[in-house]
Order: C-alpha cells, then structure tokens, then sequence
C-alpha cells in the first residue's frame, strides 16, 4: 500500500468500519444462497413434484452459477470492507474510501486542521459493540471526515486527540 | 400455407452449454483478477490477502467445476 508518506512519518493506526457491517452482508448472502434449496424443498413437500428430476442439470447449473456470484459478491463486499478505511500518521489522517472496485477517492487532512472530534454511538447494539460515528471537523470550509460505523470510536477519538496534541506541542502556533 | 411454417427454424448448436460455460469463465476470471489485484495493491497486510486469495480461488474453482460437471451431463 503506498501512501506516499513523507520522510519522519509514520503509521500511528488503521481504522475500519465495525466487523458487524461485513458479517450483516454476509448473513444476506448466505439467505440468498438456501433459497433455492428451500424452494425445492417447499416445492417437493406441498406440491409433491421431484424437483431434482424437473429440474435435472439445468437446476444444478443454475444453482450453482447463483452461488458462484454470491460468493464474488461477498467478496466484493470484502474487498469494500477492507479497503475503506482511515490511516492515521504523526502528521496527516488520510481518509481512503472505496466507492467501487473502479471507484477510489484518498482525501488527507493535517492535524494541524483538526478542531475539534465528536463520536456519536448510537442504540444498544452501538453500545454493546462498541461501534459508532467519528466525526472530524476542521477548519474552514474543508469538508469533515466522517467514519460511520467505527470500530471503537472512543478509542480512534483517543488516538487522534493524542496525536493532534504531539503535534502542536511540536509545532506550537507562532 | 401455414403461417407457423413460414418461420424459419434453426437448431441450437449442441455445444452452446459449452460456449456459454467459458463465457462464464472468462467473465469469473476477469473479475478475480480485478478484485485480487486490488488486494494486492491497496490492502496493508500481505498475510491476509494471501489467506483470502488462497480461499477465494479453492472455492471458485470447486464451483466452476461442479458447474463443468453438470454441463457435461446435459
């Protein structure tokens, strides 16, 4: 992965969204996947037809190209999972969002800009998984960056405000 | 004359479940290629993306087999 780091910089983190976002698409794909199954086995129990016969090799064919492009899919989503995410360094958050597999915006921020980090968690699964919104601000007009669904806020919000505060105690405003 | 007649009829070629199936392939393949790409490319931890690889091409290619084997039987 190259980020494009400066010399003296370096990796303090990598945030991602809460496992829980990738395991709900998983669990839909694996509903999608039995369907077949189900509706061969309602199919055989109240109407009594013997759908392996109906069906033959071209239900077998088309079950399995149905899995076959759920599985891509999950890994798609995987892939959407794992590359989405916040690199945080001693200098810079960089914000890296995968809005498709051709589809890639690296925006950056220097915690200079940073004024101030809200978390919002919300509901009891929020609070049981430890899983909410982080919200950057920065000066100006720049846009805020916005992690939804964080993996532990608390503790990105911890790690950013230490690394902001190393960082004008660095550079202290002249 | 029958207006059914008129309609020219024409046969399948008998291997269309074959041409179909490497259609199949080749779309499966591009798109891994891409998505295994970009593990490699932008993913931090190379130990994962190896697992992954490993685990998504064994799957996908039990699959296109098993999908090769019910062709076969048409």
């Amino acid at each position: 992965m190259n980020l494009g780091l400066q010399t003296n910089e370096h990796i303090i983190g990598i945030f991602r969204k809460h496992w829980l976002t990738l395991a709900a698409e998983g669990f839909f794909l694996v509903l999608f996947a039995i369907v077949p199954f189900i509706l061969a086995v309602l199919v055989e129990t109240f109407l009594g037809y013997d759908v392996g016969k109906i069906i033959g090799s071209y239900g077998t064919i088309l079950t399995l190209v149905w899995i076959l492009i759920l599985w891509i899919s999950f890994f798609l989503s995987w892939t959407n999972y794992n590359l989405d995410m916040w690199v945080l360094t001693n200098e810079r958050l960089i914000d890296i969002e995968q809005l498709g597999l051709f589809s890639r915006r690296v925006s950056t921020l220097d915690l200079a800009r940073i004024q101030d980090i809200t978390i919002e968690t919300r509901g009891l699964l929020g609070t049981l998984l430890r899983t909410g919104t982080v919200n950057v601000q920065t000066a100006g007009t720049e846009r805020n960056f916005t992690i939804p669904n964080a993996d532990h806020p608390t503790l990105i919000k911890e790690l950013i405000s230490k690394e902001v505060s190393a960082q004008s105690e660095q550079k202290p405003v002249q | 004359m029958d207006m059914l007649s008129a309609i020219p009829s024409f046969n399948l070629p008998p291997n269309l479940p074959w041409i179909l199936f490497l259609i199949l392939v080749g779309i499966v393949g591009i798109v891994s290629l891409v998505l295994i790409w970009h593990w490699y490319t932008y993913h931090p931890k190379k130990s994962v993306v190896y697992i992954m690889t490993a685990l998504y091409s064994a799957v996908t290619v039990i699959l296109l087999s098993g999908i090769a084997q019910a062709v076969r039987a048409l």
